[in-house]
């Protein structure tokens, strides 16, 4: 059972009464509606979830008005920091630190985050990944994508190493140390499958081994092998002859994916889908300027169209991005997955009809593939007025823009002191005083949490004018599943914090 | 936390070298390098002293912590006489604060000690130099403090009376004198302002160094390098210290460890407490611009919470903010000499903006530099000074409040005085470290309340003022009750007094009335609940909780008590069992060192009930003069027992009630006046009921153990209903006292008065067995008095429209100040203002005081100025009976 309370302003909206009452929803959720994602338990939380101990005893499925179910600061509190996770580096490393936390729009959250530290090389990876038509592809992604991205990136000596360690150890051969986040889980399922796959790719990388590749070249090679072993492990059956249904579901949903690749003071960013990586780079007067690392591949980018137009005849020019959206239907212009924009009208006649039975072809689809899983690569070189690199999926960036983030972000890491202003030669009183009126211009309220990603999930979901507002805050967070999803995204956020005393050892 | 390294000497970088050698410590550490020549020339030799000379293996005094104030005690030390005298500094000498201060000298100051003090400094700034041969860098430019509003004008005003009379030159200007003397300044806003021709600036360092000069030069060793790790105890009493490089034996270690006194405090066995905490102190140096000279007086403009004085050209800005900074809670990192911390202008930005508004060419002044300071801090905004109650031959020069330089020179002097004679000098109460308790220590008290001290500076402060933060430390059982009622607290020695109720009856309606009131100088908000309370003690019975008296037992086997107790006491205490006497303890010269009340509990069991600011200092009177053999045992009880007085003409009625008829009448025909017994009221046992009030109503004190309290409170309330009973608190109490005249400790009598000078002769037998003050006060019945304790009425004080004495108000006779107020009121019967104070008459040729005759007070025309308002008063010997 739970509750939800509606706000007068939003309900108005939604149900077009324009009364002030404060509206309830009350709803059951019996035992046999467990959503199947609990399967595989150490649950995904929703805030949903998180919102049942709340209520009061009794179910009734029908509205009902009331004035409670608000939710206290404390508890608005407890469902922002359910997901958070921070870790601190406890080695030599480029990276200082980071905090990760998810808040969940969908039921089941069809975000994913993954993050982990090479075993060969001591490179650092991590990923955000925001998956559509369900969690399986970003699910699978997000297990898969950083060991594919390890094992192309590894020089001809770790290769071999690890060659051994795969016929050696009886289990899976690690090449990524995973940092585990509480809501993580593994799909047991599968994991053979994976293993196998990684295998093999590492096995074909060893053996054509290119000395002169570049790192880009190596992190695109990664992307495009984990999509097309997506794509034919749908295709093949299992030995009963029956369809792989994992598998396939795995294909036929999709996912963003944005991945980090720290190898000293060299950044890489792999961008796929509308997910953005920003860096916070600390000006010299100690103010933040937002270096966006990604472009989004979706149709507000006029490159992305022009792309896709180029990749189909002319005649198609009208509909392939249509109304925003990939033929119609797809909002990133590059994804993982997503089958049924990637395989031919005859590939998909016999394995997707057959296996759903029903057609799935998209309309105006004549010259596949249209989507990609090729990303879009930016590198970095990290220098030591570079502070830290927010990864975050489409849901942050809506409500809030980068220039808001990476202040937030280097306003909470600087504490009161927001940066040191220096007096140099010639200012004057007059001058400090332009520069202080500016700064506290943009000054954002209190720091409530002491995760970023938890104190980027509250701005964003609780600013107002005049800082946050606890009303809003909490309807946010209470707006029923139904149309929860029209005020708000899932939100994945990866704050990565560089140390900087690290990399001026390596400028 | 961010450090900078400076080293060493003025807080004035001119030259600043980075070098690259982090400190151990902190890898974020940037150092500086500066040389003055100053400096210079006192590191080098005593820096080439250190390294050879060995610390002596005993000394009379050993001073900790070598910045102005150590110095300045060594120099006096030294100077009076005593120059057995070794000075331990644990880095290298005011590397602490001193070197980072302001080097303002303003005299003026919340009591009349600190003002002195501050004029001494000023004078031994001005001719430090001749004997030492090494400026101050004194200079008398003057300083002006600005009104922006017409409370802050009054302010002014009442500060020029209190200075006037105490032959201070100052002067209350128009804006556009201010502008003819500052053009710099914006004055289109000001009401007007305070001048004071004498104050100036003096150079922190070299006020320090000279000060150190005199003091090496007399004899004295200071030793850099050298940290006080324990202070050594025997018996009771310091016997030395225990250093890093050893011990040195000594009678006397004065702690002027700045603001790592209250840590130095704990390292020794007993701790000593100096409740002082470190708060952030930011100032801005600007290059020199235009219409800044060095004729520049200091500016002060307490509205805007800022000052400014000229600095070699440009001008130094800095201020008291109203959300200060506190810092190193938990300690003060070590080796932090020559340190600032982070600057942080977004918090320095609203005084900056202040400074601007007043000053408008600041805005184009370029900035040299920007500091951050730490500075320590009391909880009551006034200097710790004085011999620790806690362990004989420790004494503590601590807490200046950002006002370390103007302080150094009078602090010095009275700290040589103090040590040498052994008692505090006159008027030293308000400095006196046994004004604090245990509940004054905790870091976290201390660290609550310097965030409400700091800016005292310069916010307004009002008549009988109380302190918001840290609150709520000590209260006594009814308290919920009482706060219930609609009490408004008042705050002594931490425990939570009801100074008035805002509605006796019930109900919540005025519940937050007069806690958010702003103060006022003229009428306050109190005056009508305040009448109530008292036509209640007048008419019915009035109950209030003074759980917050000093209580203390003293006992022995034998009568060594009774012995005791004479040689402390005026009055005759070898009175009948159950009986309540009235006493004095008094020092050598006759003063009040305590006026307490002492129940004979048994024959060799007495209670003694004195002030509450009298917990520490009462106590440590009695221990002082404990006989050596351990006969007699004393208890601080203070925290036993709850006290409720009821007191009203009912009162008697009310107790006949409460009380079995037995104990109450039949046994000893009546309950007389000034007896004590111990009954049971309702359901508590133990109660020691005595038969006196302390504002001369009829009326009883009942002592009782704590847990009993809340039980007999609303077992008085509920008894009382039917005589009219109300809750009364501590103003109504005092109004009654006006009313009768009655002196009280604290505000009128201070240990330059005898029981003589303010009618109490009544309590002082001279012909019983020796007793402290006997000779003094002996001689002072032959000779008379020259100063006597005078009740005044005001003539046409109109009570809505006028400002209201609220003490500490000049009195003028005959054109001249004969002496000032010490407590006023409104009397609510005689329907007048009331003021209590004494009155000298001095020569007019020598200014010695001469022998007051009744004459002089009956036939004299006295005037009491409020805030620059002579107002005529008539002058009454003894209180008119009501």
């Amino acid at each position: 059972m739970s509750a939800f309370a509606l706000p007068a302003r939003r309900q108005a909206a939604v149900s077009g009464l324009g009364t002030l009452w404060w509206q309830v929803i009350w709803r059951g959720r019996g035992a046999g509606g467990t959503p199947t994602f609990h399967v595989h338990s150490r649950a995904v939380f929703s805030s949903s979830a998180q919102l049942q101990q709340y209520q009061p005893p009794g179910s009734f499925p029908h509205v009902h008005r009331s004035t409670l179910a608000k939710l206290t600061p404390q508890q608005v509190t407890n469902v922002l920091r359910a997901n958070d996770t921070s870790f601190v580096m406890d080695f030599d490393s480029p990276v200082h630190r980071f905090d990760s936390n998810q808040l969940a729009s969908n039921s089941p959250i069809e975000d994913r985050r993954a993050a982990g530290r090479c075993l060969y090389s001591g490179d650092m990876l991590f990923g955000v990944f925001d998956g559509h038509g369900g969690c399986a592809c970003s699910q699978a992604i997000s297990e898969r994508l950083l060991d594919y991205i390890a094992v192309s990136l590894m020089d001809y000596k770790q290769l071999c190493e690890y060659k051994k360690s795969m016929e050696t150890s009886a289990g899976r051969a690690e090449a990524v140390r995973r940092f585990n986040f509480a809501n993580d889980y593994a799909t047991e399922e599968s994991a053979r499958r994976y293993t196998e796959g990684l295998y093999k790719f590492a096995r074909e990388v060893l053996a054509a081994y290119d000395d002169e590749a570049e790192a880009e070249d190596c992190l695109r090679h990664a992307f495009e092998r984990v999509d097309e072993d997506l794509s034919s492990e749908a295709q093949t059956k299992l030995p009963n002859g029956q369809i792989n249904f994992e598998a396939l579901q795995a294909a036929y949903a999709g996912s963003t994916s944005v991945v980090a690749h720290v190898r000293g003071a060299d950044l890489y960013v792999a961008n796929v889908g509308d997910s953005r990586a920003v860096l916070g780079v600390q000006r010299e007067d100690g103010t933040w300027e937002p270096r966006p690392l990604s472009s989004d591949h979706n149709a507000l980018n006029p490159s992305e169209i022009l792309r896709i137009r180029g990749e189909h005849p002319r005649s198609e020019s009208t509909y392939v991005v249509k109304g925003g959206r990939l033929l119609g239907y797809l909002q990133p212009l590059r994804a993982f997955g997503d089958v049924k924009f990637k395989w031919k009208k005859e590939l998909q006649m016999e394995v997707l009809n057959t296996a759903y039975n029903k057609n799935l072809i998209p309309v105006n689809y004549y010259t596949p593939p249209y989507l990609t899983a090729m990303p879009e690569i930016i590198h970095h070189r990290l220098t030591s007025s570079d502070k830290f690199l927010i990864l975050a999926s489409d849901g942050l960036w809506e409500p809030m823009n980068k220039r808001q983030a990476v202040r937030h972000v280097g306003e909470h890491l600087t504490g009161n002191h927001r940066g040191t202003l220096r007096i140099n030669g010639m200012k004057t009183l007059g001058d400090m005083n332009d520069i202080l009126k500016k700064r506290r211009a943009n000054r954002s309220s209190e720091v409530m949490d002491q995760n970023v990603a938890t104190h980027l999930i509250r701005h964003a979901l609780g600013d107002t004018d005049d800082g946050i507002d606890h009303s809003k805050l909490a309807t946010m967070l209470t707006l029923p599943d139904e149309i929860v999803r029209l005020y708000r995204d899932d939100i994945t956020i990866t704050v990565i914090f560089f140390n900087s005393e690290h990399i001026a050892s390596l400028e | 936390m961010f450090l900078h390294r400076v080293r060493p000497g003025s807080p004035l970088v001119s030259r600043v070298v980075w070098t690259a050698r982090p400190r151990p410590w902190t890898a974020i550490l940037v150092q500086y390098i500066r040389t003055t020549a100053g400096c210079q020339e006192l590191s080098t030799t005593q820096d080439t002293d250190d390294v050879q000379k060995p610390l002596p293996s005993q000394a009379r005094v050993v001073i900790a912590g070598g910045g102005v104030i150590g110095c300045s005690v060594a120099y006096h030390l030294a100077k009076f006489g005593w120059t057995d005298v070794v000075l331990l500094e644990q880095e290298s000498l005011g590397c602490g604060t001193t070197w980072h201060s302001a080097g303002l000298v303003a005299q003026l100051r919340a009591n009349a000690i600190h003002t002195d003090i501050c004029h001494y400094s000023t004078q031994l700034y001005a001719s430090l130099e001749e004997e030492t041969g090494l400026s101050t860098g004194w200079r008398q430019c003057g300083s002006m403090s600005l009104a922006r509003t017409a409370d802050r004008m009054t302010s002014l005003r009442r500060i020029a009376a209190a200075a006037r009379a105490k032959g201070l030159r100052c002067e209350l200007i128009s804006p556009k004198d201010v502008a003819a003397r500052v053009p710099l300044l914006r004055v289109d806003d000001l009401k007007g302002a305070l001048w004071l021709p004498a104050d100036g600036m003096a150079s922190p360092s070299d006020v320090m160094q000279s000060l150190a000069k005199g003091a090496t030069s007399r004899g004295v060793e200071m030793h850099q390098k050298v940290a006080v790790e324990t202070v050594l105890t025997a018996g009771g009493r310091v016997t030395g210290v225990h250093t890093n490089r050893g011990d040195i034996r000594c009678q006397y270690f004065v702690n002027c460890a700045g603001q790592w006194a209250w840590e130095l405090g704990q390292r020794s066995t007993p701790a000593v407490r100096v409740p002082l905490h470190s708060c952030e102190h930011f100032y801005a140096v600007t290059k020199p611009f235009t219409g800044v000279n060095n004729k520049l007086p200091v500016i002060r403009d307490p509205d805007g919470m800022h000052y400014v004085r000229e600095y070699s050209g440009g001008v130094l800005t800095g201020g008291f903010e109203l959300n200060p900074k506190p810092v190193f809670t938990n300690g003060i990192p070590p080796k932090f000499e020559f340190q600032l911390l982070e600057g942080d202008w977004d918090h320095f930005m609203p005084l900056m903006v202040q400074a601007m508004y007043r000053m408008p060419a600041l805005q184009q002044a370029e900035i040299k530099q920007f500091l951050n300071g730490p500075e320590s801090f009391t909880p009551d905004m006034v200097p710790i000074l004085g011999e620790a109650p806690e362990l004989p031959g420790y004494f503590v020069a601590a807490g200046m409040n950002s006002g370390g330089i103007a302080s150094a020179g009078g602090v010095g002097k009275v700290m040589a005085e103090w040590i040498i004679s052994g008692d505090p000098p006159a008027g030293a109460w308000p400095l006196d470290i046994r004004r604090f308790g245990d509940q004054h220590t905790s870091r976290g008290y201390l660290r609550d309340r310097v965030k409400e001290t700091l800016p005292m500076h310069y916010v307004l402060t009002y008549p009988k003022q109380e302190f918001q933060s840290a609150r709520k430390v000590l209260t006594s059982p009814v308290y919920p009750l009482l706060e219930k009622a609609g009490a408004v607290f008042g705050e002594t020695m931490g425990y939570e007094r009801a100074n008035w109720f805002s509605n006796p009856d019930s109900g919540d309606d005025f519940m937050d009335l007069g806690r958010q009131t702003k103060g006022t100088f003229g009428k306050p908000s109190w005056y009508e609940a305040v009448r109530r309370e008292y036509l209640v003690c007048c008419e019915n019975v009035g109950i209030m909780d003074m759980s917050s008296l000093a209580k203390f037992e003293v006992q022995s086997t034998g009568d060594e008590v009774v012995t005791y107790l004479q040689r402390l006491c005026c009055n005759e205490v070898d009175v009948p069992v159950g009986t309540v006497l009235h006493s004095g303890m008094l020092n050598h010269k006759g003063g009040y060192e305590n006026d307490c009340k002492i129940a004979r509990l048994a024959k060799n069991h007495y209670f003694i009930m004195s002030s509450s600011k009298q917990v520490v200092r009462g106590w440590q009177w009695l221990h002082r003069h404990l006989p050596s053999d351990g006969s007699v045992r004393i208890k601080d009880v203070t925290r036993s027992y709850a006290a409720l007085n009821v007191l009203g003409p009912r009162a008697r009625e009310l107790m006949n009630s409460l009380t079995d008829a037995v104990t109450m009448n039949s046994h000893h025909h009546m309950f007389p006046p000034d007896t004590c017994r111990e009954m049971s009221i309702g359901f508590a046992p133990y109660v020691r009921a005595m038969s006196f009030s302390h504002s001369g109503e009829l009326g009883w004190m009942l002592y009782i153990p704590q847990e009993y309290a809340l039980h007999l409170y609303m077992y008085l309330w509920k008894m009382g209903r039917a005589f009219g009973i109300r809750n009364v608190g501590y103003y109504a109490i005092t109004h009654l006292r006006l009313e009768h005249g009655i002196p009280s400790f604290g505000a009128d009598l201070n240990p330059s008065v005898t029981p003589f000078e303010c009618h109490q002769d009544q309590y002082v037998k001279l012909d019983k067995t020796d007793f402290i003050g006997q000779s003094a006060l002996l001689k002072q019945k032959e000779e008379g008095v020259r100063q006597r304790f005078v009740m005044f009425l005001l003539d046409n004080h109109d009570l809505e429209n006028d400002l209201w004495p609220w003490g500490g108000e000049p009195i003028w006779e005959s054109g001249r100040v004969v002496g000032m107020t010490t407590s006023a009121g409104y009397g609510y019967t005689l329907k007048k203002q009331i003021c209590l104070g004494f009155v000298r008459n001095p020569d007019p040729q020598t200014g010695q005081g001469q022998v007051i005759t009744n004459e002089f007070i009956t036939k004299g025309k006295f005037d009491i100025q409020i805030a620059g308002k002579k107002f005529s008063a008539t002058a009454r010997l003894f209180p008119p009976k009501l």
